[in-house]
């Protein structure tokens, strides 16, 4: 708990946290009152679509996720903290508990601005919102996927260590490569994390075989998998700077 | 008491990679109540050798001990060990305060105590900026504030003085020493001996990841060629009278004699009972640092004064 409440501090007295989720709900909040108010209704899509915004936030989550163990490599304040837990895995398990936590916030915050923002108008111009036991659903998922996206990125993040080849690397492998296997004939692509991730999000397109809570278990599985060799990695590796 | 040194390491060696060894086969402990300086030119393996006692890096082979055990077997690492490694390992963009803040909370110690070793490094005017605009004195003060932080029985400093201005050095040494007198154990390194001198009770001297002596201060200055500049009217006879008493005597340049192994007041009585007026008899100030130069090798030397 005490190095739970470290990270916390340690997320919250840079301006870094406060800008990404700022700039991220500003978007959000500009997508659902421009597009949602001023585009041609019928190109508009599903109200699916609207409420799972525009992925700009849950991309910045993933980056925060990436940062939070980056900056402590690339500023040096590794050394400070592993000297205050010598063994490091409690460390890398309190970073996990601050990014689903930042996670939840910066999806409720979302919940709020979208919800707050789009669904009115959406309504407004005559369309009907699905029973709330759906958007709930959809809502969960986003929330979830928020959390998850923060948990993967810092998995890449303890693998990488480098900031930048980490947020790069975890961009183009949660974004590009991991959707190559949806190409494959079969189901095969719904167990990667780009796929996984809409079936979370209750986007599934037509032949998808695996429910919500089956996709977000995979997208977990992706994410604890990574964080977990990255926590060994951070474990073994020496700190010499 | 069992004899178990504060900080000991045990044929320390590390490698990184296949050619370069940082620390080849090192050994030495460091006891409790003084201050020990770590000394040895730039790349000595110094840095090394400390990250290894604070579990940072992994020993190739043997092992460094805190208190007889791992550093990785701490049970409260930062009232144990508190450590200042360098003077730029902190986020730019996070206060000072935060920065202490942070580690206080990871290690369950009072918001309350942040304000005090801030007061202790004068830092509290400047705690709420960030890092950022800091000099390299108040980032050094800065991170001696977070290696006090626990109130540790051990301190662990790397090159500590860099950056600091000459209050700023008299300000640590008065640190280090009360530190020493309540009974904890001081580790601190340099590349500079002048930087120790003034403190360190005892001196570990290493180059190329290896030990080359651990003495006194006393004992230290007290192996040097050359301890007193004598020029007298007649220095052939001189040379031999001192010679014939024991004293070693070299020639320093402008044909004065660099007498050591004798006191100034035999010397000037030796004098007199030979008729010989002495000219100059000082004591000669740069022989600590001559002897370390002596000690760890003229090539490498040149850069270490």
């Amino acid at each position: 708990m005490n190095l739970l409440h470290s990270e916390w501090i340690k997320l919250f007295t840079t301006r870094t946290t406060w800008v990404m989720v700022g700039i991220g709900l500003l978007c959000e909040g500009l997508f659902a009152g421009l597009i949602v108010g001023l585009i041609a209704f019928n190109d508009l899509g599903s109200v699916r679509d609207i409420a799972t915004g525009t992925g700009l936030l849950m991309t910045l989550m993933l980056v925060l996720g990436v940062l939070m163990i980056t900056t402590e490599f690339r500023h040096g304040t590794a050394s400070s903290t592993f000297l205050v837990s010598p063994r490091r895995w409690p460390v890398l398990l309190a970073k996990l508990g601050a990014a689903v936590l930042i996670g939840l916030l910066g999806g409720l915050l979302f919940v709020l601005v979208n919800g707050g923002i789009a669904l009115p108008l959406y309504s407004g111009r005559g369309g009907s919102l699905p029973p709330t036991a759906d958007l709930v659903e959809v809502y969960a998922g986003v929330i979830a996927s928020f959390s998850l996206l923060c948990v993967f990125g810092l998995g890449v993040g303890a693998i990488v260590r480098n900031q930048v080849g980490a947020i790069i690397a975890a961009i183009a492998f949660f974004f590009i490569i991991s959707g190559l296997p949806s190409l494959l004939p079969g189901t095969i692509g719904e167990y990667f994390p780009a796929s996984a991730v809409g079936t979370l999000h209750g986007r599934v397109e037509g032949d998808g075989t695996l429910t919500q809570i089956q996709g977000g278990l995979v997208l977990a599985a992706w994410s604890l998998g990574l964080w977990l060799i990255g926590t060994v990695l951070v474990s073994k590796r020496d700190l010499s700077e | 008491m069992p004899a178990v040194p504060e900080l000991e390491v045990r044929n320390l060696t590390k490698r990184y990679g296949k050619a370069t060894v940082a620390v080849d086969d090192l050994s030495f402990a460091v006891e409790a109540g003084r201050v020990t300086g770590f000394l040895g030119p730039n790349g000595a393996g110094k840095t090394t050798t400390m990250r290894a006692l604070l579990g940072l890096l992994r020993p190739s082979s043997g092992e460094a001990l805190v208190e007889g055990r791992p550093p990785t077997e701490m049970e409260q690492p930062l009232h144990t060990i508190g450590a200042a490694l360098e003077a730029t390992a902190f986020h730019p963009g996070r206060s000072g305060r935060n920065h202490l803040r942070g580690l206080a909370a990871a290690a369950k110690i009072p918001a309350s105590r942040v304000d005090e070793v801030l007061e202790m490094v004068e830092l509290s005017g400047a705690a709420g900026r960030r890092v950022k605009g800091y000099s390299l004195g108040m980032r050094q003060r800065l991170a001696l504030a977070a290696a006090l932080l626990g109130d540790p029985r051990i301190l662990i400093l790397d090159e500590p003085a860099n950056g600091l201005d000459p209050q700023g050095m008299r300000w640590l040494r008065g640190l280090l020493k009360a530190q020493a007198a309540e009974g904890r154990t001081v580790l601190v390194s340099s590349h500079v001996l002048s930087e120790v001198a003034q403190t360190a009770d005892e001196l570990i001297l290493i180059r190329d990841g290896k030990l080359v002596s651990q003495t006194t201060l006393e004992e230290f200055t007290a192996g040097g060629k050359a301890a007193l500049r004598v020029r007298a009217s007649r220095p052939g006879e001189l040379r031999e009278a001192l010679v014939g008493r024991g004293a070693t005597v070299a020639d320093d340049e402008d044909g004065a004699l660099l007498v050591s192994g004798l006191e100034g007041q035999q010397i000037g009585e030796l004098a007199l009972a030979q008729g010989i007026a002495i000219h100059e008899l000082a004591a000669q100030r740069s022989s600590l640092e001559a002897r370390f130069l002596e000690v760890m090798g003229e090539d490498e030397g040149g850069r270490a004064g």
